[in-house]
């Protein structure tokens, strides 16, 4: 355990070393909500009315919220894996030493993402302050807690889901094109752009079937919505199941695909 | 007359150099060709999303929103087919060095530098932009003065786009690991040329002016299909073109000086 905690450490040396970087790739995370909250402010404006029977602050007050999950849960691993490791071959330090490559790739992205959750308390909050008269959220305590428990399992759902995608790599070098089919679909069906609800019914039972929903969605629907654990046991099932399915898969496929990997420094 | 075809020419060498790279890497290219048409289906689900929830869209209609997101792949299909991965890729040869060998060619370095690479798998989001454009407009008529138009503002929109990239990654003569600025100007283009203009206008005036280059690259070619664009707005586009592209040559000659290769 000790050796992941020095990973972790000097990933947050390593991310403080490269705070202009850091920094533009935070204010980068806030254009998607800003744009849907400037957008629906002016459709209100226009015609007085949102969408599927949600109020204006309702809807202010969910992006808001999807922001600061977007920004506290989301790994960033796809091209470091694919590119950085895999195709560029630096994959071949890890092997040589006695640590395992996903622990190590987990305890660095929680070094890079703390520096980058700090990063973005700033803004983040200047964001709440500019919209607060939208921001109208009454949680209760055990909606904020079930809530929490969706998003620490969201946490871990979307690092072994980035590493998934990181290393496909193995099989199709590039995984630009891949990782950007997958970005959209996530985008899509996360509720990052919109709620969920505003669906037609048949993508919403898509996503019932799908991993995403977890991500972004439900953690900020039980807090709109002020809903405890007892109406989303199902949910937390579905939510375990997929956690353990992504984790299994992982595992396997990375030790199928170091078979296909040759260091290409040789 | 004699150097435009001259440098035709050699950009013609330059796709050809470009083609026999992707044809040796077939998969990635299929892969690259997924993720850009995916996005360019993203951004018409979307529109359908929207317009299944209210009728307009601050005023935009179902049929107007369909055409922004048609313009929108076509712009985005055409530039980064021809300048988006020059320009990902400036900021690491201006830091690597690697500028040098652009630089040592008896060619103009601006031409080199923001054309050398050719990206294939974006032509499918063009073609994308072209169908979905095609299918809105199956039931209107637009006039050839009104395309002419179009096509123009269309130019112009894209010269701003060109010139905002090369300000931005001009910058990075000055101040290292300033690498990610491309992406996150392409992530604000991205999401504010996706939405009317006009939701910025009402929400923000301030967001508004802000953006205001940035619609003029989707969103007033978009209004001039539609004739809502005022004469005043096409004027200042293509003024805005110019300016801009004028602006950002001189500000790449001059910052070229500053450049000290990486064992400088």
């Amino acid at each position: 355990m000790k050796k992941y905690w020095q990973v972790y450490l000097s990933a947050i040396q390593d991310a403080f070393a490269d705070r202009a970087r850091l920094a533009v790739y935070v204010l980068q995370d806030f254009i998607a909500p800003l744009v849907s909250i400037l957008l629906w402010i002016g459709v209100y404006r226009f015609s007085g009315k949102t969408a599927s029977g949600w109020e204006l602050d309702r809807l202010i007050s969910y992006y808001l919220m999807v922001a600061f999950l977007s920004l506290t849960l989301n790994h960033y691993l796809e091209f470091s894996i694919g590119f950085r490791d895999i195709k560029l071959g630096g994959l071949v330090k890890y092997l040589v030493k006695p640590v395992s490559y996903l622990g190590y790739v987990f305890a660095g992205s929680n070094g890079w993402k703390t520096v980058r959750f700090l990063f973005a308390l700033l803004p983040y909050s200047l964001l709440i302050m500019f919209f607060k008269q939208y921001f109208n959220v009454s949680a209760s305590l055990p909606s904020v807690a079930s809530a929490a428990l969706f998003a620490a399992i969201a946490y871990l759902m979307i690092f072994f889901y980035k590493f998934l995608l990181g290393i496909s790599s193995f099989w199709v070098v590039e995984n630009y094109g891949l990782v950007n089919f997958f970005w959209m679909i996530q985008t899509l069906l996360s509720g990052l752009l919109i709620p969920i609800d505003f669906f037609p019914n048949w993508i919403k039972t898509v996503t019932w079937f799908l991993p995403f929903r977890f991500f972004y969605y439900l953690p900020v629907k039980l807090i709109i919505e002020r809903q405890g654990l007892g109406d989303y046991l199902p949910d937390l099932g579905v939510a375990m199941v997929w956690l353990i399915l992504l984790g299994w898969i992982s595992a396997s496929l990375y030790r199928k695909g170091l078979k296909n990997f040759s260091d290409t420094r040789q | 007359m004699k150097t435009l075809t001259r440098y035709l020419r050699i950009y013609w060498q330059i796709v050809k150099a470009n083609t026999s790279l992707v044809l040796v890497y077939r998969f990635n290219i299929l892969t690259y060709v997924l993720a850009t048409a995916s996005w360019a289906i993203f951004a018409v689900i979307a529109v359908l999303l929207y317009s299944g929830q209210v009728p307009t869209l601050a005023g935009w209609t179902k049929d107007e929103l369909l055409t922004l997101t048609g313009v929108f792949s076509v712009v985005t299909g055409f530039s980064y087919t021809f300048f988006l991965v020059n320009f990902m890729d400036l900021p690491e040869r201006i830091n690597s060095g690697e500028l040098d060998v652009l630089l040592t060619k008896p060619l103009d370095s601006q031409f080199l530098s923001t054309l050398f690479h050719f990206s294939h798998a974006n032509i499918s989001r063009f073609l994308i932009g072209i169908s979905i454009l095609v299918f809105t407009f199956r039931s209107y008529s637009i006039g050839w003065l009104t395309l002419a138009g179009f096509i123009l503002l269309l130019l112009s929109g894209v010269t701003i786009l060109y010139s905002i990239w090369l300000l931005l990654v001009t910058l990075n003569f000055y101040t290292r690991r300033l690498d990610n600025i491309i992406g996150f100007l392409l992530e604000l283009f991205d999401q504010t040329s996706r939405t009317p203009s006009d939701a910025f206008r009402v929400a923000s005036s301030w967001a508004f002016n802000f953006l205001l280059p940035l619609f003029m690259v989707v969103s007033f070619p978009t209004k001039a299909l539609w004739g809502k664009l005022s004469a005043e707005m096409t004027v200042a586009t293509m003024v805005t073109a110019v300016v801009l592209f004028v602006l950002s040559r001189k500000f790449w000659q001059y910052s070229l000086r500053h450049y000290s290769s990486a064992g400088g």
